[in-house]
């Protein structure tokens, strides 16, 4: 933690409250990256940053207005926090939000040190991301975004009740892809990978994954229009639950744009199904440890056993609809207060995957589209997707072409088979046994 | 901003370090936000965006840095640290004398004194519109936006440009609820200027259309899912020619070869009714430029003329590596990204057809009167999009409503396919996101009829 950092949320909250707020909180954001990509065996691209924002909310007379400013200059802090209570005294009244955390203290630092490669040798694995590629398949026409990147970050939040924040994350990634062309055909993948040091990024990984399915999918065909059932990548699923994630959201609720808005305690899943937002999941790579507000992350319980049991709370839509706050304020330096999750954990079910994956179902490894096709109002969605056709866990054929499409919210109530292991998806975000959905829409 | 002995500095450090070229972009820039949701005024926000990004090129290589600060050592080390892979000792005695080109200024609207106050009673005033235009609206959320960006760009050649580009966008959207059943409409306008917009606009005309859209979707059936013919209507409907065309086009994707169409200069790529163009000239329009964040002055540049492929869209890299000339098109979201070949207003030219003579010709298919979002695979040109509203087609007649539908295929396949133009150009604000980040671009077409394409929709 740089103390000097410290100071100029110190200043900000300061001249905030000098400027006319009756209370106030600030966030400041710094970042460093670094990041490399290839292209015919050399290094194309090479980019070194360093920035920082620093973003006040301040509270007059039960109004709010938001303020930033890239640069942490006295000057510029002081015309920040004076636009913020200007913003807020045009602003209308907002009875629900305020600075509610009174006192705590939260520091945490990144127990990963920094990786101590040569350039050299970061420079050679990201020439590999692409070599390795080209080597192993004749087919490939280019391999059009691979890179390496390291990034260090670290956020700090104060409020004008002193309760103070501090976290730092560093990390690794690397992604290749593969573009393969054969006659009138081509086909692309990629694959990327997070991790701590440079040796836990593995190359033979990524292209492995690049080149067997944009492989597969070269000799891809649209299915027959039919109902099949579905299985999902656990990335492909974390993708769909994320497009509709506005039902666990008080904010949504409070601004009438979620679903389930009144559904608090009704069925809105299969009633084998159980969510659970965990902070501090052991096998999650990123750990949450305090809210945009100062509160403690906890575990919250959001769907169990089908039965919907809480929202995503902040501490306005907490007063709104009279409960405590959850411990989910999401707020970034330039932006407004919101609500947000963590680690998502899905509890298992009994179903070995020999049990889930007999019969046919289309497995869903790609999802194009998923964000414009979908209302995450009424839960319709339709959406481009590539994958294969299997039975019995077996592939069958490669399938590109397609679009599914259906309703969230029916999908979560008819969850067909839940697998009995629990999976992540790429950056351990999201943790989920397989699950398989029947008869869903496939057109081809 | 930079003062001009410092840039000059650090442009010398570059080029005695063995750099065959470096430029440096400075950039403030005035953002402010305000968004209103159940009738109240939910966040008013405010902040200062402040960048400088260096980059240095080796031969066909960039290197790209950025930072807050003014700090010349800070940007003196951030130069040399750029340079550290490929730097060799160059004697140089670079005194460059900066100099500006003159070039004509693409039109704005004003920016007038309108107070915070002032620009929220338009909210309110387009909030109670649009309730009041359907007893089935359950909930408005509006927001608008404004940023005035202020950039320099001082370059190794002795270019120093300068230029302000102020831009405001509405966005609307309306929810239509009955029952358990709930749909949205929408409308986000935006032009290259400042707030005097709002008083260009036609709040009524807005309300209602989003109104009425949300609740067509609110009573529409699923879509039939197929391969059948398709009319997209204009403006936002040229999100597919963007998608499917635009992107493959821009020398970002050519010069890896991760285009479709990266070798088809000069073939036939598109159906011969097809005429494109990307012109960042156009006064007012959202996507347009005086100078590209290259410095250079913007231009008008035909992709696409009956059919034949004429021109990419060429920055200086994209240039250097695939011959294709700069057409003015390097852009950036900001300071934290290197410029790449972007599109601005890109659109189909007008045809002659009205919109009924192409419905009547399309004989049963799909009308789509709006489209949502998409995205494409430059490498393989496959494309996605929805259907924001779309009708159902019965000898030229529009029917029901329908929900859920999907345009999928492939960008080489699509332009072949679009064999009619209609006569009805409009345009549509958006934002693009790319390699550089997401900036303003207008997608614009008139009615179009696609003779087939694969719609994903119920079976």
């Amino acid at each position: 933690m740089k103390i000097e950092l410290k100071k100029h949320l110190e200043s900000l909250l300061d001249f905030t409250i000098d400027a006319g707020a009756d209370e106030c909180d600030v966030i400041l954001s710094k970042g460093d990256s670094f990041s490399l990509s290839a292209q015919n065996g050399e290094i194309e691209k090479y980019k070194v940053s360093g920035s920082q924002v620093i973003g006040v909310r301040a509270i007059a007379n039960s109004r709010v207005g938001i303020s930033y400013s890239e640069s942490l200059d006295f000057d510029s802090l002081k015309f920040a926090a004076k636009a913020a209570v200007e913003n807020a005294r045009n602003s209308e009244e907002n009875p629900y939000e305020k600075i509610t955390v009174k006192k705590g203290e939260h520091i945490i630092s990144s127990p990963f040190k920094k990786d101590e490669s040569l350039i050299e040798e970061k420079i050679d694995f990201c020439l590999k991301l692409e070599s390795e590629v080209k080597k192993n398949d004749s087919r490939v026409q280019a391999v059009p975004y691979n890179g390496l990147s390291e990034s260090t970050s670290s956020s700090y939040y104060l409020n004008s009740n002193k309760v103070f924040g501090y976290q730092d994350e560093y990390f690794l990634s690397c992604f290749t892809s593969a573009l393969l062309k054969e006659g009138s055909e081509n086909s692309m993948h990629y694959k990327g990978m997070i991790g701590r040091k440079l040796t836990d990024l593995n190359i033979d990984y990524c292209v492995n994954e690049s080149l067997k399915h944009a492989s597969q999918w070269l000799k891809g065909s649209a299915l027959k229009t039919g109902f099949y059932d579905i299985v999902f990548t656990t990335d492909t699923f974390t993708e769909f639950l994320g497009t509709f994630s506005n039902i666990f959201s008080a904010k949504s609720a409070m601004e009438k744009t979620n679903p389930f808005a009144e559904k608090l305690n009704d069925q809105v899943a299969n009633s084998k199904v159980t969510i659970t937002d965990c902070p501090q999941f052991k096998d999650a790579f990123f750990q949450n440890y305090f809210d945009s507000e100062g509160n403690a992350h906890k575990d919250l319980t959001l769907i169990e056993n089908g039965v919907l049991k809480s929202f995503y709370h902040n501490s306005a839509t907490a007063n709104y609809f009279k409960t405590t706050s959850t411990g989910n304020a999401a707020r970034g330096a330039r932006s407004a207060l919101g609500v947000g999750g963590t680690v998502k954990v899905m509890s298992s079910g009994e179903l070995t995957d020999h049990e889930l994956l007999s019969g046919e179902y289309f497995e869903i490894h790609s999802i194009q589209g998923m964000r414009s096709g979908a209302n995450s109002i009424s839960g319709d969605f339709s959406f481009a997707a590539t994958g294969y056709l299997c039975r019995n866990g077996e592939i069958i054929s490669a399938v590109k072409g397609v679009t599914v499409s259906g309703n969230f919210h029916k999908m979560l109530l008819d969850i067909k088979l839940i697998g009995d292991t629990i999976l992540s998806n790429n950056d351990k975000s999201f943790f989920a046994p397989r699950l398989r959905f029947e008869g869903i829409s496939v057109a081809g | 901003m930079l003062d001009k002995k410092l840039a000059n500095e650090i442009l010398f450090e570059a080029i005695s370090l063995g750099a065959d070229f470096c430029d440096i972009y400075v950039e403030k820039s005035k953002v402010e936000t305000i968004s209103l949701n159940s009738s109240r005024i939910k966040d008013v926000r405010s902040g200062i965006d402040f960048g400088i990004g260096i980059r240095l090129i080796y031969g066909d290589k960039a290197l790209y840095g950025y930072t807050n600060s003014m700090e010349k050592m800070e940007l003196i080390n951030l130069t040399r640290i750029l340079a550290e892979q490929y730097k060799k000792k160059v004697e140089t005695s670079l005194a460059l004398e900066f100099k500006s080109k003159k070039i004509s200024q693409i039109a704005s609207i004003g920016n007038s004194d309108i107070t915070l106050s002032q620009k929220i009673s338009y909210l309110h005033k387009l909030d109670k519109l649009t309730r009041d235009a359907h007893s089935k609206i359950s909930q408005v959320s509006i927001g608008l936006s404004f940023k005035e960006q202020d950039i320099e760009i001082f370059d190794s050649e002795g270019l120093y440009m300068t230029d302000k580009r102020p831009y405001c966008r509405i966005s609307t959207t309306s929810i239509a609820k009955d029952g358990d059943k709930q749909a949205t409409g929408m409308w986000n306008p935006g032009v290259r200027g400042g707030y005097q917009f709002l008083e260009t606009l036609d709040f009524n005309w807005i309300a209602e259309y989003t109104a009425k859209q949300a609740v067509n979707i609110l009573n529409a059936k699923p879509c039939p899912a197929g391969v059948m013919p398709v009319v997209i209507d204009n403006g936002f409907g040229g999100v597919i020619f963007h998608e499917a065309c635009g992107h493959p086009l821009e020398t970002t994707s050519v010069e890896k070869k991760a285009s479709v169409f990266w070798d088809k200069k000069g073939e036939m790529i598109a159906h011969e009714a097809l005429s494109a163009v990307d012109d960042g000239t156009i006064d007012n329009l959202w996507g347009s430029l005086n100078i590209d964040d290259e410095g250079m002055p913007t231009q008008r540049t035909q992709l696409i003329k009956n059919g034949k492929l004429e021109n990419f869209l060429s920055d200086r890299i994209g240039e250097i590596k695939t011959g294709h000339q700069r057409t003015g098109s390097a852009r950036r979201e900001s300071y934290k990204y290197a410029p790449a070949s972007r599109m601005r207003n890109t659109y189909i030219e007008p045809g002659s057809f009205n919109l009924e003579e192409l419905l009547s010709s399309m004989g049963d298919g799909l009308y789509a009167k709006s489209m949502g979002g998409g995205s494409v695979n430059p490498g393989t040109g496959e494309f996605n999009f929805s259907v924001q509203e779309g009708y159902l087609v019965k000898n030229g007649k529009i029917l029901d409503a329908v929900r859920g539908a999907t345009l999928i295929g492939k960008g080489e396949e699509i332009m072949k396919n679009i064999s009619m133009i209609g006569n009805n150009l409009d345009y549509a604000a958006g934002t693009c996101g790319s390699v550089s980040g997401g900036v303003p671009v207008t997608v614009g077409q008139p009615a179009i009829k696609v003779d087939k394409i694969l719609v994903g929709g119920q079976a």
